[in-house]
């Protein structure tokens, strides 16, 4: 962004440039047309026209000198002599006028144009008394034919009004040389003011180059720490997909190993019932009873794929938890020996909505886990709703050794209790993974502590009702 | 004449089966269903003996127990008895035991399952008459 605003400005203030050195040769190529198109054939004329005036007074006084003489045919070459004069005035004139009102025209800068106009009035006053003068010179010479004595006087009127017209066409030469002055000046003017700008042009693009330059160097700084960055985090990513890749491979290696395990029982039970060691039917039930775990650990394995892929999905129906409490912790299932004995405080007459099977596996997990840890005491079962909050919380508490403080953190991991490296606890390690996973996508909690005096004490909540809020839920229940 | 066996499996039938199959070949065999029992059960003979010969002749043992495992089974009882044989009992791949093979030795090795009891029993008596020979 900074960049692409710093290139373009440079670009526009060395375009700007381009644009002010040709704007000003156009400029300085007008004056200078001006000069040698216009001034230069004014000077000329007005130059021929002072000639000319001086060869009219020549003529004039020639025509009165023969006049004088009587000369009749000499006065008449010097009056025809006049007359031609006086054409070629006229002809001049014409072509000053001309060449002026041309340029007027011509879209030139004020002052030349204010001293273009003061020069064509100038003429119209030259040519108006030199019109004036001809007329008087004519009339002299059509009133005074022949008659040469009162000539003298009448010539020096003229030879007055010949010199004012002098005198004016010399004013008119000084208009022209001023006209050529301030020309010469604007030209010069135009230069230097030219070159002013570009040198402050130039100068801001240097400017601004150096601050790109400068900007560029910050950014290339900024890629070079962002390089850096991204390259630590691609590290850390890397190292966290190879942890991820072992993590895979110990999934691979232990649930293989979980569901080669059963299979070595049952190999053992056919070839014992072959030898003839043990009858047919205790092989059959150990058999059947291994394949019921085997199927077990596959399912856990399917479910954890299924988490994993984001695909658990949970059917949701009403049912009353606290029954189902009561179910599982009577049911035979549990092979309670008389050493432990489970105690059961159950708020009932609330029905809830949940997936029934999910949470039931859930329970026989935490209950399972309860039990093999126990080996005598009492396991107790506790449900509370929570109206208020809509929210049932389940707590189960043993008394066995407690939770390995290594272990407690990470409690709710996958194979955190299990594997061939790690020190291994009952069970295939991955039923509170499952738990946690069912419990949160029903949008509950689940968490373990130690007992202040033994054993540890896990505890889930779930909401009671899935859409509904704390008063609707209230009044339903109230009604 | 029969032999002194220990073997720990946390797998009620595969205890079982080991008692079946070793009874059956006039062997005494003692269950244990976790690596601390089997540990307990390994001491109890020991000192029961008082004498400086291993109290059994081999130790069978899975990997993967409720608290504790194989492995550290194994160096509590070769901290005990430096030259007690011991069989792994191993449902992994090969490959996921090379911490395993750091202590293993003569007197340590590890059968892959599955295998048959009948195989397990040859195995055993074999080495215990090598042992003999040596």
């Amino acid at each position: 962004m900074r960049i692409g605003i710093s290139v373009a400005m440079i670009i526009m203030m060395l375009g700007l440039a381009l644009a002010l050195n040709a704007f000003t040769t156009y400029a300085i190529t007008n004056q200078m047309k001006v000069l040698s198109d216009l001034n230069i054939p004014v000077s000329q004329e007005i130059t021929r026209m002072y000639a000319i005036q001086q060869m009219q007074q020549h003529s004039i006084s020639d025509m009165v000198t023969y006049q004088k003489m009587s000369s009749n045919t000499n006065y008449e070459i010097s009056k025809s002599q006049f007359e031609s004069y006086n054409q070629e005035w006229d002809y001049e004139i014409k072509k000053i006028k001309d060449l002026i009102d041309t340029f007027l025209n011509y879209g030139l800068d004020s002052g030349t144009a204010r001293n273009l106009s003061i020069l064509s009035t100038n003429l119209n006053e030259i040519e108006s008394a030199h019109l004036q003068y001809v007329q008087r010179a004519d009339q002299i010479f059509e009133t005074y034919y022949g008659n040469t004595n009162n000539l003298n006087s009448v010539v020096t009127g003229l030879e007055a009004q010949q010199n004012q017209i002098i005198l004016k066409t010399i004013l008119l030469n000084d208009e022209a040389q001023k006209l050529t002055d301030s020309l010469n000046a604007g030209v010069d003017e135009s230069k230097q003011k030219a070159f002013t700008w570009q040198l402050i042009i130039i100068t801001s693009a240097g400017i601004m180059s150096l601050a790109l330059g400068y900007f560029l160097n910050l950014i290339n700084k900024d890629l070079v720490r962002e390089v850096i960055r991204k390259t630590r985090s691609l590290q850390k990513a890397n190292k966290k997909l190879e942890k991820m890749n072992i993590l895979k491979d110990d999934f691979i290696n232990i649930a293989s190993h979980e569901l080669k395990s059963p299979l070595h029982p049952i190999y053992g039970f056919v070839e014992l019932a072959q030898n003839g060691d043990i009858g047919a039917d205790e092989a059959l039930a150990g058999i059947s009873k291994q394949a019921r775990q085997l199927e077990e650990i596959a399912n856990r394995i399917l479910d954890i794929s299924r988490i994993d892929n984001g695909s658990l999905y949970l059917s949701y129906e009403k049912f009353d938890l606290s029954n189902m409490l009561l179910e599982i912790t009577s049911s035979q299932g549990l092979n309670l020996d008389g050493k432990i004995k489970i105690e059961t405080s159950l708020e009932k007459g609330i029905s809830i909505e949940a997936d029934r099977v999910r949470i039931g596996q859930v329970v026989r997990n935490l209950l399972n886990n309860a039990l093999k840890f126990t080996e005598e005491g009492t396991i107790r079962v506790i449900v509370r709703y929570n109206l208020q909050k809509n929210l049932v919380e389940v707590t189960i508490r043993d008394c066995g050794p407690g939770i390995h403080p290594e272990i407690l953190p990470k409690l709710f991991n996958k194979f955190i209790t299990k594997g061939p490296k790690t020190e291994s606890w009952k069970g295939n390690g991955l039923g509170l993974y499952l738990s946690r996973e069912i419990i949160n996508a029903h949008g509950g909690h689940i968490f373990a502590h130690n007992n202040k005096e033994a054993g540890a004490t896990f505890k889930f909540t779930i909401p009671i009702m899935r859409h509904l809020n704390a008063i609707e839920l209230h009044e339903k229940i109230m009604n | 004449m029969g032999l002194h066996i220990l073997a720990a499996d946390d797998n009620e039938f595969a205890g079982l089966q080991y008692k079946k199959v070793f009874e059956k070949h006039q062997h005494d065999i003692t269950i244990a269903k976790d690596g601390e029992a089997c540990v307990e059960a390994y001491k109890k003979k020991l000192y029961e003996n008082r004498s400086d010969v291993d109290p059994f002749n081999v130790v069978l043992l899975d990997f993967v127990m409720p608290k504790k495992n194989g492995v550290r089974v194994a160096k509590e009882i070769l901290e005990l008895r430096p030259h007690q044989k011991i069989i792994f009992v191993s449902a992994f791949g090969n490959g996921i035991l090379d911490d395993a093979s750091v202590f293993l030795k003569d007197d340590v090795e590890i059968i892959q399952k599955p295998f048959s009891l009948e195989f397990l029993v040859n195995k055993i008596e074999s080495i215990h008459a090598l042992r003999n020979i040596r």
